[in-house]
């Protein structure tokens, strides 16, 4: 009887901490947590990998962010101007700040002119996000790329256009 | 015969008889790390539920470098980072392991990585369990994975397809090699010794940070080893080993020793741990959670008070990683929120000791209690 009690105690206290674990313990977790679980990254730009995976050279550059580039590379293994490991970069800060005005500039002639000094051949737009090359958020000023002197529109969806480089 | 000598563990007759044997502490103990099992495994099934795994932290980059390990059949030495061209600086380990599965399965790497990521969460759940265990015995241990559950620092880390996830099962594995290594008198190099060779040589090859903090707990805890000349070696030994694989990739990947050239030395990559969280600081308490560090206090006075043996291991796992996760002090100011996991990692176990030895003490209170009004 004795035992039973005592039992009865050591699994009432632990079915408390149980609920209290998976109620108000992992609400706070889960409030912590969760922002590491947003994939950045749109569904638009994610399906247009399979574009730039069968339409692109494999040693295809392109201009991204740092989100964006490293999708690029995940799903595709083209090279883009930011993201990755910069551990070893010949110059990442110079990277990142050349990427950051490409998408920056109301200017398509300094864009071309940055795309071609950095040997990209291909721009990646994302239209519904910010993009972070390193610096912090920024939005991107698209219509420079709408002058077809120096860019040429190659795919689109709801969420991102891809140019190539003229 | 042998094999199933090995296994007569699944004999149904001895099997029941086992469960049947089971005391009410065991089988409650057993209820609460299953409960917390799904607890923790549930929350981890998110990094499957989007159309591309959490993103954060690199995660699709390695999985570019994964990709083209699997198309061209070799581990590339020039990056596709930062337009490219350069020599990789990464250490293989975690992402061979995703190459190997990929290949093995045929389920693409990134997919591969997301699965791989809860696979590796659980083995940070059961090395954890299995660290804890070891030093004071499965209450304790059962314990520390209710902290690890609620911890928000760990549960960042175990949601993310990153090498660091491979490095916060591999850092603690190793250290249970040392732990379980239980011979006295003269040094043997034995089955644990050999085994704790091999995970600090993994890794090295899975991640600098880890290797950074592993090789400083080994070090501190050979020195206050320093007059056992057994202790001392089996701490020694896969230092060793840790340092020379590291050397040696290093080596062959970059042709040179010194790491002073990197960015993240140059550019002081990281970000300061303050006790909260700031525009500038990572928060120590909002990654702890608050609720272990009470614990971590009576663990620490328990543990010696007890005099457990081996104790010390636990303590150099405390000093080093908060010394380097207060490396910004020292001036060198590199990846201290990194740091931060493998610090918190250790509250967690010794939270643990700290919640088993509160447990104990109600428990014995109550059993008195009861015994004495039994009517009740």
């Amino acid at each position: 009887m004795v035992r039973l009690a005592r039992n009865l105690i050591r699994i009432s206290f632990l079915v408390v901490i149980l609920l209290l674990t998976a109620t108000y313990g992992m609400a706070s977790v889960q409030k912590q947590a969760d922002p590491w679980l947003d994939p950045v990254v749109t569904k638009g730009e994610f399906d247009s990998t399979s574009w730039i995976e069968a339409n692109t050279p494999p040693t295809a550059h392109f201009e991204a962010d740092i989100f964006g580039g490293e999708l690029i590379m995940g799903m595709t293994t083209r090279i883009p101007i930011v993201g990755g490991d910069w551990s070893n970069a010949l110059n990442p800060i110079a990277n990142m700040n050349a990427s950051q005005q490409i998408y920056q500039t109301p200017s398509a002639i300094e864009a071309y002119t940055l795309c071609k000094q950095y040997n990209l051949t291909y721009v990646f737009v994302p239209l519904n996000r910010l993009v972070f090359c390193g610096f912090g958020w920024i939005s991107i000023n698209a219509t420079k790329f709408d002058n077809s002197e120096y860019f040429k529109l190659q795919y689109s969806n709801e969420d991102v256009r891809i140019y190539q480089v003229a | 015969m042998r094999m199933f000598e090995s296994i007569k563990w699944l004999n149904i007759a001895k099997t029941r008889e086992r469960f049947a044997s089971l005391d009410a502490v065991t089988v409650l103990r057993y209820a609460v790390i299953v409960a917390l099992f799904v607890l923790f495994v549930s929350y981890r099934l998110n990094v499957l539920g989007g159309y591309v795994i959490p993103t954060y932290g690199n995660t699709m980059y390695h999985v570019g470098i994964e990709r083209l390990t699997l198309e061209t059949g070799h581990y590339p030495t020039q990056e596709l980072s930062y337009n490219g061209g350069f020599p990789n600086f990464y250490v293989p380990a975690y992402r061979l392991l995703i190459v190997s599965q990929s290949a093995f399965s045929g389920i693409d790497p990134m997919v591969m990585s997301g699965l791989m990521t809860i696979a590796l969460a659980i083995a940070v759940f059961g090395v954890m369990y299995a660290f804890s265990k070891q030093l004071v015995g499965a209450s304790a241990a059962a314990c520390a994975l209710l902290f690890l559950t609620l911890s928000p620092g760990m549960t960042i880390f175990t949601i993310r397809a990153l090498p660091e996830l491979l490095g916060l099962v591999m850092f603690p594995l190793t250290l249970f090699f040392i732990l379980k290594n239980r011979t006295e008198g003269h040094f043997q190099f034995n089955g644990y010794v050999a085994l704790s060779v091999i995970a600090a040589a993994v890794t090295a090859l899975t991640h600098q940070i880890t290797l950074l903090v592993l090789a400083l707990v080994l070090a501190v805890y050979a020195l206050t080893q320093i007059k056992n000349r057994n202790e001392f070696l089996k701490a020694i030994v896969p230092l060793v080993a840790l340092i020379a694989v590291y050397g040696l990739w290093q080596v062959y990947s970059l042709h040179t020793l010194s790491i002073l050239g990197i960015a993240q030395v140059k550019y002081h990559e990281g970000t300061p741990v303050d006790f909260f969280a700031s525009a500038f600081s990572v928060g120590f308490f909002d990654e702890a959670g608050l609720l272990v560090l009470p614990f971590t206090a009576i663990g620490l006075v328990w543990l010696e008070r007890n005099k457990v043996d081996k104790r010390f291991l636990l303590y150099s796992w405390l000093i080093a990683s908060l010394l380097l996760t207060k490396n910004d002090l020292l001036g060198i100011d590199i990846f201290m929120d990194r740091f931060l996991t493998f610090f918190i990692e250790a509250l967690i176990i010794v939270g643990g000791i700290g919640a088993f030895a509160v447990l104990q003490f109600l428990d014995a209170r109550i059993g008195r209690a009861v015994e004495r009004n039994p009517e009740t």
